[in-house]
């Protein structure tokens, strides 16, 4: 595992003396991989909050140029980049931040074809898109290959976030069975929403790649910024889950 | 008696309200209770509760008292309860 240098001591100097935490859960976060599916009012937010506490390389995957209507919450893309690669603009942004750390931009959402090989090279997984088939692959990936897969989701003031950790946790398709047949692409979105989700996912996946241990294993954060409240409500495993029963 | 259903996700956005109380008749079950909830709205707000057969689909969450009800053997509803339901997103 690679040590810290004295610069990356000093920049991150704040946050090694949180409990638990420490420079042993720094030099694990500088040594773990992520990767992020989609990079847009939630996934975009979140790559900058990992890249802000140090991780060592992102995998950040997410088709498409930007559009006017992502400007409203997608807080790596700036008008400038209209037009252009989303996935790019995350990069260049990042890197920005964070010049030492490795990313890899993938322009395309995640699919049969590539999760496979994508979630192969991560130690974690952030799930954002807005397709319950992206995320069930993800999930189905990360539960066959023993990786924690951090949900995070959002609709117009609400928010859940929850950790699946395989073996441990209920999987995605133990919440949901099957596809959600109503569920559609489009949906109401502030971007203090969406980063609200992010951050919180952000803070569950470096507690869990740190070692602090994740607090919403089994659990799932349900917050809506309309009453300003939060609660986490237990979720059950299903003994009849195609993806996770087995294990 | 009286029961307090709480919408969230599309279904606050659809009802345009967060939770109706309901007056149901002893003995209603809670997916009976749900579908009386579910009539006071449009055919958009009843697919994401409901299949074609009019079963409750597994992927919208009902919570009673903020903890998972039992779906295998749904709990007997009591005058004051309040059941919560959370349809699933994917919003990122």
């Amino acid at each position: 595992m690679a040590p810290l240098n004295d610069e990356e001591k000093a920049i991150y100097d704040w946050q090694i003396s949180v409990r638990d935490f420490g420079e042993a859960g720094q030099e694990r976060l500088k040594n773990s991989t992520a990767l992020i599916s989609r990079v847009g009012g939630l996934g975009g937010p979140l790559a900058q909050e990992l890249t802000a506490a140090g991780i060592g390389k992102l995998i950040l995957a997410h088709a498409g140029d930007v559009k006017h209507s992502d400007l409203n919450r997608q807080v790596l893309m700036t008008y400038k980049g209209l037009g252009k690669s989303r996935v790019d603009s995350a990069k260049r942004r990042l890197l920005e931040f964070n010049p030492c750390m490795e990313i890899k931009a993938v322009p395309e959402n995640i699919n049969e074809d590539n999760v496979v090989n994508l979630v192969a090279q991560a130690d974690i997984v952030f799930d954002c898109a807005p397709l319950f088939e992206e995320r069930f692959l993800m999930n189905r990936e990360c539960i066959k290959h023993n990786k924690p897969l951090v949900d995070a989701a959002m609709f117009s003031l609400e928010y859940q976030v929850t950790s699946i950790i395989p073996g441990e946790t209920p999987c995605l398709q133990c919440i949901y069975p099957e596809i959600p047949p109503a569920w559609k692409r489009k949906f109401p979105v502030f971007g203090a929403v969406s980063g609200t989700a992010a951050c919180i996912a952000a803070m569950e996946g470096i507690k869990i790649l740190s070692g602090m241990g994740p607090s919403l294993d089994g659990k799932m954060l349900y917050g809506d910024l309309r009453t300003m409240s939060m609660r986490k409500v237990p979720i059950q495993r299903r003994v009849d889950c195609p993806i996770c029963a087995l294990i | 008696m009286k029961i307090t259903i709480e919408y969230n996700g599309q279904l606050r956005h659809l009802a345009q309200r967060e939770s109706d109380v309901l007056d149901i008749a002893e003995g209603t079950s809670i997916p009976e209770a749900v579908a009386q909830a579910a009539a006071s709205y449009d055919e958009s707000f009843q697919v994401i509760l409901f299949d074609s057969q009019g079963e409750l689909l597994p992927s919208a969450l009902v919570l009673m008292h903020d903890e998972p009800v039992n779906r295998e053997q749904w709990p007997t509803l009591t005058d004051g309860d309040v059941l919560t339901l959370l349809p699933p997103i994917a919003g990122g």
